[in-house]
């Protein structure tokens, strides 16, 4: 399959046109996301006059950006202007964002080709793309499988061929466990590193953007392009934007791995378990010194992110409230007389018809953590614990370069397997949970599949800032190639 | 931790401002009482002497200084700047009228 870097170089070169990428893409797409659903919005006319603008440029003979004429699908938590942004929600129906994204303002400087929106779950609360009001995305791999989520649809794009690279974005491994459960590369940069100017905020301390691609080196220069500074989101971070590409290409020789015991724990499924290892002990064998950490709190993150991440949801969603933007309700009959009746039935109405029913649960959830009585024993105390579980991070980075665990402790789950059970699916989450709650950037690089060909993901941890790292050790597991036979001769 | 009843469900709901049908108010009482008595691990760690982590930077160091500190300078000049046009933000609003966003009313 053709990747980000190589659709860059022969469009710049003038080997392929922009205008036949796009049109290619939009055929991949009509061929394979009626079955697959990774598409909600697919912005046919944005993007040929986009590859046309391309192509034009490249006749002026002005220079072209690192993306020239590569497709990159938006998940639909991300505005773009003029085109529908639903954030898998019905309360968000038919809006059309009056701007773009910093990201997308970057992906068209860049010269990108953007072929239209993806499925998620619904406000990005979920890890199966099931919670979707538009209905679920498929796994290629298997289509009685889920992707995984909540970045599902942007993780399909990329693992069936119909864009080389997506943006998703990952509150507690919503980036990086679709991208283990349909074998694609997802990193999410460390908080702070991509500007969410844009984004539908879910939990404003955990959000961060980042890309899924075909291959590292592609995952890479989308990073290179995104990243930065930008006034309009003063929590992104000024720090000076490293050299990712060249990081695909370092040496490993000598780089420090942790492994942590509690990430092999009960619940771990063995096939997943066997490829991470035969995965460690390939980059072992390719110069990397191998030592156990202890990370003792991790087993508490699932709790300490429930109740951070649902008290913030439920605050950025209060602004969902049928006066200036979205669906809005008007009640038939009025409940009451006292003054403001009117306005909080509108309300009521809007957000209960609005609001699917996960949507629902957390925001209850944060709004009990948050109310009077409760603060204290829940939201304070999961703010104290997310300080223990960065510590342990501290500590264990002080004797290793980078941490190696699973991305998610099974291989894709079934459609419809977890959905009856809130609490079964949040607990999919807990390998990627710790690194979201300290903010660590963390990748997701393919490893050997299980006997049945289902996918798995490597997680690669590394320090605040240094994406480089994780993006070396990435690229050294992707060139290893492995296939399964490695672990069980 | 007891579970939820439906009581406190519909003390919760009217403070997020979501109505809720009686058959919701049964089954999110259960699901959330589920979810909390989970939650309610995080008791039984030791936190004394901790501070809470309210963001992260990538400069901020864990338990270490207020959010105050860590964030010292990150205010913007406060400056008029060009933003969304009046139209370009009444555009997607359901109801807009005279120039405005158009509520039910709220004072008698």
């Amino acid at each position: 399959m053709e990747t980000v870097t190589t659709i860059a170089e022969s469009v710049r070169k003038g080997e392929k046109r922009a205008v036949e990428i796009a049109e290619s893409t939009l055929a991949r797409i009509a061929e394979r996301d009626g079955s697959l659903h990774a598409f909600l919005a697919v912005a046919k006319d944005e993007l040929i006059a986009q590859a046309r603008a391309v192509d034009e440029k490249r006749a002026r003979g002005e220079a072209l950006g690192p993306l020239a004429g590569v497709p990159i699908a938006l998940k639909d938590a991300l505005c773009m202007r003029g085109v529908p942004t639903t954030s898998g929600s019905k309360i968000l129906e038919g809006w059309r964002p009056p701007y773009d994204a910093t990201v997308v303002a970057k992906l068209r400087a860049a010269d990108a080709l953007i072929p239209g929106k993806t499925n998620l779950d619904e406000f990005a609360m979920g890890s199966s793309t099931e919670s979707s009001a538009y209905g679920p995305t498929k796994n290629p791999v298997d289509e009685t499988r889920t992707p995984g989520g909540s970045s599902g649809g942007s993780a399909v794009a990329v693992a069936a061929g119909m864009s080389p690279a997506s943006l998703g974005s990952d509150t507690g491994g919503s980036i990086r466990q679709p991208a283990a459960f349909t074998g694609v590369v997802g990193l999410k940069p460390t908080y702070g590193r991509v500007s969410r100017f844009g984004l539908v905020a879910f939990a404003s301390s955990l959000d961060q953007i980042g890309p899924f691609a075909s291959d590292v080196r592609g995952a890479a220069r989308v990073l290179s392009v995104i990243a930065g500074h930008d006034p309009k989101d003063m929590t992104s971070l000024t720090a000076s934007v490293s050299d990712y590409e060249a990081a695909c290409g370092a040496s490993v020789r000598g780089l420090r791995l942790g492994v942590p015991e509690e990430y092999f724990a009960e619940g771990l499924d063995p096939e997943v378990a066997t490829s991470i290892r035969a995965a460690i002990a390939a980059l072992e064998k390719g110069g990397c010194v191998v030592r156990p950490v202890k990370l003792p709190h991790t087993r508490h993150a699932v709790a300490t992110y429930y109740v951070i991440a649902t008290a913030e949801a439920s605050s950025n969603l209060a602004r969902f409230d049928g006066v200036r933007y979205g669906l809005r309700v008007e009640p038939k009959t009025a409940s009451g007389t006292s003054q403001g009746s009117a306005l909080r039935a509108m309300y009521g109405a809007t957000r209960d018809a609005g609001f699917g029913p996960e949507v629902k649960r957390r925001i209850l959830l944060g709004t009990f953590v948050l109310s009077a009585g409760y603060y204290d024993a829940y939201y304070l105390k999961a703010q104290k614990v997310r300080t223990l579980i960065r510590r342990d991070f501290e500590a264990a980075f002080t004797e290793v370069d980078a941490i190696v665990c699973p991305t998610a402790p099974t291989p894709p789950f079934k459609l419809g397997e977890k959905t009856s059970d809130p609490l079964s699916m949040y607990l999919s989450d807990v390998y990627t949970l710790p690194a979201s709650l300290a903010g660590l950037p963390a990748i997701s690089v393919p490893c050997a599949p299980t006997r049945a060909g289902l996918p798995v993901g490597l997680q690669i941890i590394a320090r605040p800032l240094e994406e480089t790292t994780a993006l070396s050790l990435a690229a050294a597991v992707e060139s290893m190639g492995l296939t399964g036979s490695e672990g069980r001769q | 931790m007891t579970p939820m009843d439906r009581a406190q469900i519909r003390h919760v709901a009217e403070l997020a401002e979501l109505e809720l049908t009686a058959e919701e108010e049964e089954r999110l009482a259960a699901e959330i009482g589920r979810v909390v008595a989970y939650v309610s691990e995080l008791d039984a760690i030791d936190t004394t002497d901790v501070a809470p982590t309210a963001h992260v930077t990538a400069a901020a160091t864990p338990g270490e200084g207020s959010a105050a500190d860590d964030l010292a300078g990150l205010f913007r000049p406060d400056e008029p700047r060009p933003g969304l046009s009046h139209d370009e933000a009444l555009a997607g609003a359901p109801r807009a009228a005279h120039g405005g966003f158009s509520v039910p009313t709220f004072v008698e």
